[in-house]
């Protein structure tokens, strides 16, 4: 352990020559110009008329401590500069640590909070800075299902209510037919008419995510927000809920964004993938591509930590030391190099560029810079 | 599928027919009948026992635990709700035996039941037997531990006088300095006292007996880390506390220094500081490890982890199970591991048992479970799991739920959901069925060629 340390601390000294005398604010500094230039300019580009959601440059930091004067002092970047495009009937799932901002990334989409920056285009128009009143038309088009079944239902009003209420106030069908719209959703998600009359209680865990479930879809929405819909529930549930999720999909055309830690499960139901990592997307592509070919040591890493179920097969881990930093107070450069097993000097100092290596394969990591790649060899 | 559906309509006619609620007298009469049954079980479990009472024989000696015929059963006003229900397995001494089930199933009741930690009077031990394979200290006739002497070359123990609080040699009335035999002491300068191996039965143990157990002889990991540890004393404070408590003999100085060591051994980079903190300052997979360390510092011979990884991401649950497998190897104990999660158990077991509802319905080595599933349980549960290899259209499922735990029918209690019914299914409950050697199950499915 002790011998390996040193060794790798002989490479790091003559790597260091290279940044002796670097000045990490200076560049900083420079680093943020160059990119707040980005930003402005990619502003002014055309959304792409393909995509149901477009994402450019999001964030979402919230203020920790504020001074005497109500200025801010220290802010926590829960989703910093991330970007990306869903085309309509694509299901994009998002893996990654807790904390590493996947669930505020799907609020800020649905504006459940204020971004702080960044645009949203939702079929071709911007709704980043869109009013709550403005939002509540759209609310018909975007919904979501949360992680907990047992605390995202109230508890005093029974199914048929749940269901009817944003049929009724968002006016989907004329008042006496209401009912019988609620039970032919009820049906679509398999639940018996009978539990129009119960109450969230008395029903299992699974039951009530098809209870959550069939809520989102009683607005006919066109894109849904699933926040690990199925980590609260039990294997063979998981299953009942995955297959449900699946079957109204293809039904209706729907567009997810399917946010889950379970990397089998986002591989099941997931078109696209994008993997972050403390506020960031590190890496960004089609599902094939970034499960044959995981190009981030991190999408590498979290690849190999899932266990293998099958008993003879032992295989060699890519262990990363250590804990998630703090999103409050991040590394410099690359956020993931205090626990990268393939870190540089570079990468304590220069936050790499998210670039395309394939079509529609991005990554954010030194490695695959000509530039910085080419320096480790050397 | 409309097979399945078929059945799924079956199922729900079934439970719509049966009452959903119960009136006031019903839970009346529920309460009485329980609170006379609580109040005997309490009164047994608060009694003073000789040891003689509750020796026993292991059936193999190569066992460290033996649970046989375990009946735990919680007491509620809705009825008795049965959460164990007769379950026999072994741990072999030097492994690693898995449990898993979906929630409800009596995984985690069963592990409560060997540590005797089911929560009282509504939650008890019906029934059953738990042998345990203990060193226990041995004890005089006035129940003192007996030290272990220095002997010199003639066998005689070497005496050496008492000193008092100033380092003084008290003497007696005549002035004769009093002496006592030289306690034999370890590496640590701790004195040694004399154990001797013995079995007891755990189910039967009154209560104020297990504090001898817990702790030095098993210790558990328990789920939640965040809930686990008490956040108003340091790490170092409650870490410290187990060596206090079971190690006899042990000061201040040896504790912190143990501790330490402990957090060394579970991988914390920084021991001295995480032993000055409390536990709000840390991290979940550090509060996991924490809690790893705090079941290791009796160095115990039975270590049961009751969901240890399930709070943690996939990054740290690696960590974790890498670390649990490191110190099997170190310290030389076995682990009893309970999860939900099968690539977990294939990682880690050496022997795996599968509960459904209350009851073992298979169990065997990991590869006979893993390669060769007997139950439909067991298959279905495999086959619904999504795996990072697998990649078919539309997963299995396994239709309903787990069955309402009061009122269990007397029939196979997977019926409802299991998609291989015979006609014998809807007879008795199915008995165990040896397949190979290691391999059991409860199923009609391979019941027939004993008839």
């Amino acid at each position: 352990m002790e011998n390996q340390e040193k060794e790798l601390n002989v490479a790091e000294t003559q790597e260091e020559n290279a940044f002796a005398g670097y000045d990490d604010i200076a560049e900083k500094e420079r680093e943020e110009q160059a990119r707040a230039a980005q930003i402005e300019a990619d502003k002014q580009l055309p959304p792409d008329p393909e995509a149901i959601l477009e994402v450019r440059h999001l964030k979402k930091h919230f203020v920790l401590k504020k001074t005497l004067m109500g200025k801010p002092l220290s802010t926590l970047k829960a989703v910093d500069d991330v970007s990306f495009k869903i085309k309509p009937g694509e299901t994009l799932g998002i893996v990654g640590e807790s904390g590493c901002g996947k669930t505020t990334m799907g609020r800020a989409i649905l504006k459940l909070h204020q971004p702080t920056a960044g645009q949203i285009f939702f079929e071709g128009q911007d709704i980043a800075g869109y009013t709550p009143k403005q939002m509540r038309a759209l609310r018909t088009k975007m919904q979501i299902v949360f992680q907990d079944p047992y605390s995202s239902l109230p508890p005093r009003s029974t199914v048929g209510d749940i269901l009817a209420e944003p049929v009724r106030v968002h006016n989907i069908v004329p008042p006496e037919k209401v009912k019988e719209y609620v039970l032919d959703i009820m049906e679509q998600c398999g639940l018996r008419d009978y539990y129009y009359e119960r109450y969230p209680h008395e029903f299992s865990g699974g039951q009530r995510q098809r209870i959550c479930i069939a809520r989102a879809l009683a607005v006919a929405p066109k894109f849904v927000v699933c926040d690990e819909p199925v980590s609260a529930l039990d294997v063979s549930i998981q299953a009942q809920i995955i297959n449900l999720l699946k079957k109204i999909q293809q039904e209706r055309q729907l567009t997810y964004l399917f946010i889950s830690h379970d990397l089998s499960v986002v591989k099941y139901i997931s078109d696209k993938i994008g993997v972050m990592y403390l506020g960031s997307m590190v890496e960004f592509g089609p599902k094939d591509k970034i499960f044959d070919n995981p190009l981030h040591p991190y999408t590498n890493a979290l690849f190999s930590a899932v266990p293998n179920p099958n008993p003879d097969e032992k295989v060699e881990r890519i262990l990363l030391k250590g804990d998630i930093p703090s999103p409050a107070n991040p590394p410099m450069g690359c956020k993931f190099h205090t626990r990268c097993p393939k870190a540089m000097e570079v990468c304590k100092h220069i936050t790499p560029e998210y670039r395309e290596m394939e079509a529609g394969h991005f990554v954010a990591c030194h490695c695959y810079s000509e530039e910085y790649s080419g320096k480790k060899g050397e | 599928m409309s097979v399945n559906n078929e059945k799924e309509k079956e199922a729900v006619n079934a439970t719509k027919e049966k009452k959903h609620y119960l009136s006031g007298k019903e839970i009346r009469e529920i309460a009485r009948a329980n609170a006379k049954e609580m109040r005997r079980l309490e009164k047994a479990k608060n009694r003073k026992a000789h040891p003689s009472e509750y020796t026993t024989e292991l059936k193999d000696n190569n066992n460290i635990l033996e649970v046989e015929g375990l009946h735990s059963y919680f007491f509620t006003d809705q009825g008795v709700v049965k959460a164990v229900n007769g379950v026999t397995f072994n741990i072999p001494a030097n492994s690693t035996v898995g449990v898993v089930g979906e929630s409800g199933c009596g995984k985690s009741v069963t592990s409560m039941s060997i540590m005797r930690l089911l929560q009282g009077p509504s939650g008890q031990i019906v029934e059953g037997e738990i042998r345990f394979k203990v060193s226990d200290f041995k004890r005089d006739e006035k129940g003192n531990f007996i030290p272990v002497y220095e002997k010199d070359e003639d066998g005689n123990v070497i005496m050496e006088p008492v000193l008092d609080k100033n380092g003084v040699p008290k003497t007696d009335k005549d002035g004769q300095p009093i002496l006592k035999g030289k306690q034999r002491l370890d590496e640590h300068g701790i004195g040694v006292f004399e154990q001797e191996e013995t079995v007891y039965d755990i189910a039967k143990m009154p209560i104020k007996d297990m504090y001898r157990l817990r702790g030095r002889q098993m210790a558990m990991v328990f789920q939640e880390p965040m809930t686990s540890l008490n956040p108003v004393f340091t790490i170092g404070n409650q870490l410290d506390e187990v060596s206090l408590l079971h190690v006899p003999g042990a000061t201040k100085e040896f504790a912190k220094k143990r501790s330490i060591e402990m957090l060394n051994l579970v991988g914390i980079a920084m021991p001295e500081r995480v032993y000055a903190s409390y536990p709000h300052e840390l991290s979940g997979g550090m509060r996991q490890r924490v809690m790893i360390a705090m079941a290791l510092a009796g160095e115990p011979r039975l270590i049961i982890a009751d969901e240890p990884t399930t709070a943690l991401d996939v990054t740290i649950q690696a960590q974790i199970l890498d670390l649990f497998n490191d110190l099997k190897r170190k310290i030389n104990s076995s682990i009893l591991l309970i999860t939900h999660d099968l690539g977990v158990i294939a990682e880690m077991a050496d022997y795996v048992v599968v509960m459904y509802a209350g009851r073992i319905i298979e169990q065997g080595t990991a590869s006979e479970i893993f390669h060769n599933p007997m139950h439909p349980y067991t298959q279905g549960l495999q086959k619904s799991k999504p795996t990072m290899k697998s990649s078919e259209a539309k997963l299995f499922n396994i239709p309903g739920n787990v069955p309402n735990p009061i009122n269990m029918p007397n029939y196979c209690y997977f019926k409802e959901r299991c998609s291989q019914c015979i006609g014998k299914c809807s007879g008795e409950y199915p008995g165990m069925v040896q397949v190979s050697p290691t391999h059991y199950v409860a199923c009609h499915l391979y019941g027939e060629k004993e008839d």
